[in-house]
């Protein structure tokens, strides 16, 4: 008897979760009941972690540093470079009268655990609502997308990876801009793009990046590379895989992006920056302290994205932090260009739902 | 509650737990299909041995912490494992009396059935796995019995439990 009543709950329960969203809010506290679990079977990696990092040795330490520096060079010099580009394109944008482009802020996660069902690729990583986080939030690591976020805690969420088998992302070819959507298979390295036409121009090396249809996530981003494309006489689809960027079996950080970003597109009464403007705050990340700020670009400082949490720990990075200081003007509120000082303007993320995709 | 039975209790949910936080360690991708069902296979202990104690209720609400935790469907591994230990407690004296080996044969069993019913849950939610490597669980787990039976079977002893 109590064996019957018991067996029915259980699937009641299931028939709930697969079929409703009844369950939407039980489960954010359902992970805060269990993120413990995953934070304890953490320990023993981050144990290991802090012991390596103690006993590396001085020149190991030296030898980094040095590639590091080398490394950070190139990059400042490609950041020097896009600040111009970057101008460039905002008024070209501006004398095509195309859509605004969108700067992203991201703040770095970690993963913290993977889900147990091999069938189910889900990560849980260490941010949640405390941190700003919102459901259906784009995540990408170093390389390439990784995923979004499907349900979240108050310090952690889980991310949904773009192989899961639920899961199907717009796509863009980048070498002649052909929309496509790319599904999950349930295989780590391998995605699946639907619906190509036989005779369609996609070649084995083509890079896939997010289109940003849909509006989920954000457009511009690499996601797969096509990896064999098979057209298939017997019917009017082609066989195309694409393997995945983002290294999703191995990163152990990630960024998340937050979507609401500052425009990129002047507004208010300010103009955009001539040629000559772009190469004098070419390299405000390069120092910082040194690049003083017009009144143009003190706009573009005060109503730079504040984080929703400042702590030391929590790193929010601006990847295009440079290529703002060159635009005029990143936010859509009218900024009085007499500022003299960057006050910041707080602007909450704004977790803009969006359709499933 | 005297002593011994809030011992018992004590015994039984740290067990229970430390089978959970295993369920949920990441282990390298190519061994993922072969983790074992630990809270399974520990709570067919608790019943074949202290069927007066422990039985479908408790293996319910493990099966749903387990569900909870893993982040699949809600109410799979509950109605999974209530159906294990429903087996378990009419069939404990029979599975008792065998040795070892014929127990592992019958775990074998139970952990298959306990993969089948989980199995059918989550594949309403899409995330069911193919037969073949859904199956591949219930061998390690039968090979994991004697150790599992052996470790608690100490700790009991330890502690003087019946």
């Amino acid at each position: 008897m109590r064996f019957t009543l018991l067996a029915l709950v259980a699937i009641a329960l299931a028939l709930i979760y697969s079929r409703t969203h009844w369950f939407a809010e039980l489960q954010k506290k359902a992970l805060d009941i269990v993120a413990p679990f995953y934070w304890l079977t953490d320990i023993p990696r981050e144990i290991g972690e802090w012991g390596e990092k103690r006993l590396v040795s001085k020149e190991q330490l030296l030898q980094e540093n040095q590639s590091l520096h080398t490394e950070l060079l190139v990059q400042q010099h490609r950041v020097q470079q896009m600040a111009a580009v970057v101008a460039e394109n905002t008024r070209l944008r501006q004398l095509l009268n195309s859509a605004d482009k969108l700067e992203n802020r991201v703040l770095v996660a970690e993963l913290i655990g993977v889900a147990p069902n091999p069938m189910l690729h889900r990560v849980i990583i260490n941010r949640g609502q405390d941190d700003g986080v919102y459901v259906g939030q784009p995540v990408v690591d170093a390389s390439g997308l990784v995923g979004q976020v499907v349900e979240i805690g108050s310090t952690t969420s889980w991310v949904m990876l773009i192989t899961d088998t639920s899961h199907a992302l717009p796509v863009q070819i980048n070498r002649n801009g052909s929309r496509l959507i790319a599904e999950g298979r349930g295989n780590l390295y391998q995605l699946a793009l639907r619906h190509v036409p036989n005779n369609f121009d996609i070649q084995v090396g083509d890079l896939l990046v997010s289109s940003g249809l849909g509006k989920r996530f954000p457009s511009g981003y690499p996601v797969a590379v096509v990896e064999s494309v098979k057209p298939n006489k017997s019917s009017p689809w082609a066989e195309v895989l694409a393997k995945p960027l983002a290294e999703l079996n191995r990163n152990r950080h990630v960024l998340l992006v937050f979507e609401e970003a500052a425009r990129v597109a002047p507004t208010g009464g300010l103009t955009p920056p001539t040629g000559e403007d772009t190469p004098a705050v070419a390299s405000p990340v390069a120092n910082p302290t040194t690049a003083k700020p017009s009144a143009n670009s003190t706009a573009t400082a005060a109503s730079k994205m504040p984080t929703p949490k400042s702590e030391p720990g929590k790193t929010v990075v601006s990847p295009a932090k440079s290529a703002q200081a060159a635009k005029p003007a990143t936010n859509a509120a009218p900024v009085k260009p007499s500022a003299t000082t960057p006050s910041p303007k707080v602007a909450p993320p704004i977790p803009a739902p969006s359709p499933p995709q | 509650m005297n002593i011994s039975q809030s011992l018992f209790y004590g015994l039984v949910f740290t067990s229970v737990f430390c089978a959970l936080l295993l369920a949920v360690a990441v282990i390298p991708l190519q061994y993922v299909w072969l983790r074992p069902e630990f809270v399974c296979l520990v709570l067919l202990y608790w019943t074949l041995y202290t069927p007066q104690h422990i039985g479908v209720g408790l293996a319910w609400l493990a099966g749903l912490l387990e569900d909870l935790a893993v982040g699949g469907v809600w109410g799979a591994h509950a109605l999974a494992l209530a159906v294990v230990a429903l087996v378990a407690q009419i069939a404990y004296q029979r599975l008792c009396s065998y040795s070892i080996w014929q127990q592992c044969f019958w775990i074998f069993m139970l952990v298959g059935v306990h993969q089948l019913f989980a199995n059918w849950l989550e594949s309403l939610h899409g995330v069911g796995g193919p037969i073949g490597l859904v199956m591949l669980p219930t061998v390690i787990s039968a090979l994991c019995w004697p150790l599992l039976v052996m470790v608690l079977h100490q700790l009991r002893r330890h502690y003087h439990l019946q």
